[in-house]
């Protein structure tokens, strides 16, 4: 799935494929998107984000049962990050919840559509109507300190201060959008949801306000706020304990696909668990073992080189004692330091919206 | 269409900076603020010392030797009173046709230091003012005092009244004071709101004013100061103490008030702010003058009189209303001191430190509380005597019950509770199993706030209501409670009793009489208008009230009504009760009940299946009905019992509290609820335990929960002892 964007989007950006989408990795130069995310406001083209409708009469007991957060009374005007699991505990996907006056739509992660789609439909025990709006809807975000004053220039300076996770239905060049106050990266963010035939104008008009960024930009803001990326993170079949995403699902509901084996991991306390670390010159590879005192305790998850740290930054999946921040593990040779997220203080938690 | 102006004739105030309008008004214009630090020692526990404070003398040298045994907060609110009604120049009118609207946040302690009734204050003024009219106190924590101004204002349009005195009151309070410090919500020396946010003081006072027609006003020769053109209420839906930040419900009450009022954004010539000097406040505030005003919010002057006074809590709506009405007279507004000389210059004009003279026709006066809860009020120059139409009537129906209780969860439940004759004397309803909120929300939350959302959502299914998200913002609430969440104020007490440094400020923030009100308002997503009604076992009659009075004027098509009490503590066991009975003790219960209020064209236009119309309420002296009920429901005492079976012979009369126990406002609401019922359904409560009547034979009451036939119309009757009864005529549709 190619993003519906590329006709206005540079002829030298830099496409890659995540998952079944085909997204814009890089509009210029990696370093200056993190830094206009980072410093003042970034476009994001989000289309590899799949949109998916539920609705019918059973609409919200079919998302409360496939989703692992509490969606019974999420109201038109709310949404929420949720993991949607598996029998086994295993990571489908991790999706944002739009509450709507008929059901829920749900949004993926990037490029994780294709599973998450199939997944719904094989357990949709409930007969719920299960449509893909990526053919007439799609995602574009805005995220970064001064977020908040592009959305007062662009659409209304009512919404830019809606409260983390509001969503409100409003007009924009007299189309119809889906508005609501989200975030990645730990910097303000928004998302809108847009008809596609008013995408490009949207993105344009966008344009006129802030600078886009690519999924390489955005991938590394987030891992710095230690906001998961699922796809990354969950590889070699790591439980919801395991990744640390513990807060995405609610196990006080009274059922969930997968609660039990989330209820079952939580009762054994066994397994790794994930922790940020920092050194080295290199940027070791996934897998790369992770040695306290020469023992192997632990491998690499993902890691990358982080612009705002000026330096590698990772996640490990270590032994679960040693999860835990400042201390000396050896990675490829080097040494490294464990940290307690977020990794970097965000702009944005020190800028005030007026 | 031109309804009847209402005029403010009378004016009445005292507070840190004045004992009367005249030195309030003095030193509002000239600048000298009243925050001082507090010299009580137990104060000295607490960082910030700063407060408005009426001095003692103040007090006394207003009131007669008979009135020094009150309560500090009666002698606050009689002195206040008395200025109005004086300067008013009201010396004949019919007691029953005045009324009083009063505004209190706080329970306030008796002169002996023990807690009682929201109302007491308020009867205590009635008794010496001798008031027999329409009597409602409203709890809309910090926005009570303008909201009792509107509702008064309601009041003589919908000619129950001929003059109301409206107002607020509230002293100081060691524990208030405590969560406040809790809350991290005191600045440390004098506030300085809009400039230097940096937290608020706390004030003391009471405020009134006297509210009557212009035509009557005018005929007696009285002078109107100011005409009370509009009001607007909203319901954030936030959050529990914050204020929304994209400051929508702000701007939808200034919103609705100039709608109220006939008038636009540009007939405003001064705003008198809420201004309490907290951060998250000013900066709302800020961000609804510019929404309201747009590119002209910079020159409209808005200004707090909070830096003078401090915060007076449920006074200061009417304090403000007061300089707000003293402003248009004199054509100056009050500035607001202690602005920072290195402020920023920001867009907005903020009167800073000096009075200002200006030509004001139109001053907006706004309050924002606790729970969410918004007021707008619109004080105008007084036009001349004009022609005017009524306040057309409109039919009201019961679309949707939720009765919540020991008896049963839903109507469902409580039918088959009924029938079976089951009693569940103070039992706690029973919410486990289910959640009636997110979980996020909902395992914060105090039992009554618990109970009076699953109350209110399952009334809300009763009614097989389904309104987009658009019709929602206009829903009303109101909300009814004797003495709000008991547990919240238990536990917030004893946390002040251990530490007073380390105040349950979660308790704290549901110590406010409307915090139920507000996290109904907030689960079900519901920004009409709302308010807060007092006054014990009659509180849900009233609430009923002033729900019609906002389908009345077009303010809703929809106003849930939710009534909720509790007890905590040990419920005696093995007590015969038996309402009506000569030997029936009292046991106090738990429960909340919640029924819908819809326009009766709203309803027939979405399909809905009323249960019975409401035909009439009433909460003053003299009763009289047109058409006869069939089935009274009462409150169950021997005096109502001998006034019933006098006036109504042959028309069995019941009660519900002999299956619930006393749950004041939520047992008034259960009754309006089981009247609805009988009158669709056929079923009633009834007094299966009745052996001695208290008034009248056994035949004289309902012995059997199977009607005959449903009756074709119900009276209820409520009343909080010593001060209201209510009364609720039902009938079928």
């Amino acid at each position: 799935m190619t993003t519906v964007l590329a006709h206005v989007h540079p002829g030298d950006t830099v496409y890659g494929q995540v998952g079944d989408a085909s997204v814009p990795l890089r509009f210029g130069d990696l370093p200056d998107e993190y830094q206009v995310l980072r410093d003042r406001a970034a476009l994001l083209d989000l289309s590899g984000h799949r949109l998916i409708e539920i609705s019918g009469p059973a609409a919200v007991d079919f998302a409360q049962r496939l989703l692992a957060r509490d969606v019974e009374y999420l109201t038109s005007e709310r949404c929420m990050m949720s993991l949607v699991l598996d029998d086994s505990g295993q990571v489908v996907d991790q999706v944002l919840a739009f509450g709507r006056e008929n059901g829920l739509l749900l949004e993926s992660s990037v490029g994780a559509g294709d599973r998450l789609i199939e997944h719904l439909r094989a357990n949709n025990d409930e007969g719920v109507e299960i449509t893909d709006r990526s053919g007439d809807l799609t995602v574009l975000g805005l995220e970064g300190p001064y977020a908040w004053g592009v959305v007062g220039r662009l659409i209304d300076g009512e919404l830019a201060s809606l409260p983390f996770e509001a969503v409100a239905d409003t007009v924009w060049n007299d189309v119809e959008i889906i508005f609501a106050r989200t975030g990645f990266t730990g910097e303000y963010g928004y998302q809108m949801i847009v008809p596609i035939e008013s995408a490009a104008d949207l993105w344009q008009a966008s344009l006129e306000h802030v600078t886009a960024a690519g999924q390489e930009a955005l991938e590394l803001a987030m891992l710095e706020v230690r906001q998961p990326i699922p796809r990354l993170e969950t590889a070699g079949g790591a439980n919801v304990i395991e990744i640390g995403a513990n807060w995405l699902v609610d196990v006080t509901k009274d059922e969930f696909v997968g609660k039990e084996a989330v209820l079952a991991a939580f009762e054994s306390g066994q397994g790794r668990r994930t922790v940020g670390f920092s050194g080295g010159d290199t940027v070791p590879e996934p897998g790369a073992r992770v040695l306290a005192g020469g023992e192997d305790v632990g491998e690499v998850v993902l890691a990358v080189r982080s612009v705002g740290l000026g330096a590698t930054l990772g996640l490990a999946r270590v032994d679960a004692e040693l999860a835990a921040a400042g201390l000396e593990f050896t990675v490829e040779g080097a040494g490294v330091t464990t940290l307690t997220s977020p990794y970097i203080v965000p702009k944005s938690w020190s800028i005030p919206i007026i | 269409m031109a309804l009847r102006p209402v005029v403010v004739t009378g004016l009445g105030v005292i507070c840190a900076i004045g004992r009367d309008p005249a030195e309030f008004w003095h030193r509002l214009t000239t600048g000298q603020g009243g925050l001082t630090p507090i010299q009580d020692p137990a104060f000295a526990v607490f960082e910030a010392r700063y407060a408005g404070q009426v001095p003692d003398e103040w007090i006394t040298g207003q009131l007669p030797e008979s009135d020094a045994a009150l309560d500090r907060t009666a002698r606050l609110a009689l002195i206040a009173a008395r200025q109005a009604v004086a300067q008013a120049g009201l010396t004949s009118i019919d007691a029953a046709r005045f009324g009083m609207i009063l505004g209190k946040c706080q329970a306030t302690p008796d002169a002996a230091g023990h807690y009682q009734p929201m109302h007491r204050t308020q009867d205590v003024l009635a008794d010496r003012l001798s008031l027999r009219g329409p009597r409602i106190l409203v709890s809309t924590a910090c926005a009570a005092g303008g909201n009792a101004v509107g509702l008064a204002k309601d009041k003589i349009l919908t000619g129950a009244a001929d003059a109301v005195l409206a107002g607020g009151v509230d002293p100081l309070l060691f524990g208030t004071y405590a969560g406040f410090a809790g809350l991290k919500a005191l600045s440390t020396g004098p506030c300085r709101p809009y400039s230097h946010s940096d937290g608020l003081n706390l004030g003391e006072g009471a405020a009134f004013l006297l509210l009557e027609p212009l035509d009557l006003a005018l005929a007696r020769g009285a002078v109107p100061l100011a005409e009370v053109a509009g009001y607007g209420l909203s319901a954030d839906a936030y959050h529990a103490t914050a204020p929304d930040p994209t400051g929508r419900g702000g701007t939808s009450a200034m919103r609705r008030a100039l709608a109220d009022a006939g008038l636009t954004t540009g007939d405003v010539g001064y705003v008198s702010g809420h201004g309490t000097g907290t951060p998250a406040n000013d900066a709302m505030e800020a961000k609804v003058m510019r929404t309201v005003f747009g590119p002209r919010a910079g020159q409209v002057p808005t200004s707090s009189i909070k830096s003078f006074v401090g915060h007076t809590l449920g006074a200061a709506g009417a304090v403000e209303a007061v300089a707000a009405v003293l402003a248009l007279r004199d054509g100056i507004a009050p500035p607001t001191i202690g602005f920072a000389a290195d402020a920023v210059p920001g867009d907005l004009d903020f009167v800073p430190n000096v009075a200002r003279k200006l030509p004001i026709d139109t001053v907006v006066s706004n309050n924002y509380a606790f729970g969410g809860n918004n007021v707008s009020l619109i004080l105008t120059t007084p036009g001349p005597d004009r022609a005017y139409e009524e306040l057309p009537r409109r039919e009201a129906v019961i679309t949707g019950l939720g009765p919540v209780s020991g008896l049963g969860v839903g109507i469902a439940e409580t039918t088959e509770a009924i029938l079976a004759g089951r009693q569940a004397l103070g039992a706690r309803p029973s919410l486990e199993g289910r959640t009636f909120a997110p979980r996020s929300l909902w395992r914060h939350m105090n039992n009554l706030s618990r109970m009076a959302i699953a109350a209110s959502r399952l009334s809300w299914e009763d009614a097989g209501l389904k309104l987009p998200r658009k019709e929602l913002d206009d829903v009303g609430l109101v909300f009814a409670t004797g003495a709000g969440s008991a547990e919240s104020t238990g536990g917030f007490d004893d946390s002040i009793a251990a530490n007073p440094n380390k105040p349950a400020v979660l308790s704290f923030s549901n110590v406010v009489l409307n915090a139920t009100g507000g996290a109904v308002c907030q689960t079900l997503g519901l920004r009409g208008p709302t308010t807060t009604i007092c006054n014990g076992g009659a509180s849900a009659s009233i609430a009923l009230d002033c729900a019609l009075e906002m389908i009345r004027a077009g303010k809703a098509e929809v106003v849930l009504v939710v009534a909720a009490d509790e007890h905590v503590g040990v419920v005696p066991e093995g007590s015969f009760v038996s309402p009506y009975d000569r030997d029936s003790a009292s046991v106090p219960g738990s429960a909340a009940v919640a029924f819908v209020v819809e326009a009766a064209e709203h309803c027939a236009a979405r399909g809905g299946t009323p249960y019975a119309r409401v035909l009439g309420t009433s909460h003053a002296d003299g009763l009289t009905w047109d058409e006869r009920p069939e089935l009274v429901i009462g409150g169950g005492d021997a005096e109502e019992a001998a006034s019933v079976l006098a006036a109504l012979p042959g028309v069995p009369l019941t009660a519900s509290a002999g299956l619930t126990g006393d749950c004041q406002a939520a047992t008034g609401a259960l009754n309006i609820a089981l009247a609805a019922l009988a009158i669709r359904d056929g079923v009633a409560p009834a007094l299966t335990g009745l052996t001695t009547p208290a008034a009248g034979g056994l035949a004289d009451y309902l012995s059997k929960p199977n009607l005959p036939e449903p009756p074709e119309r119900a009276l209820v009757l409520s009343s909080a002892p010593g001060s209201v009864r209510g009364a609720v005529l039902l009938g079928a549709v």
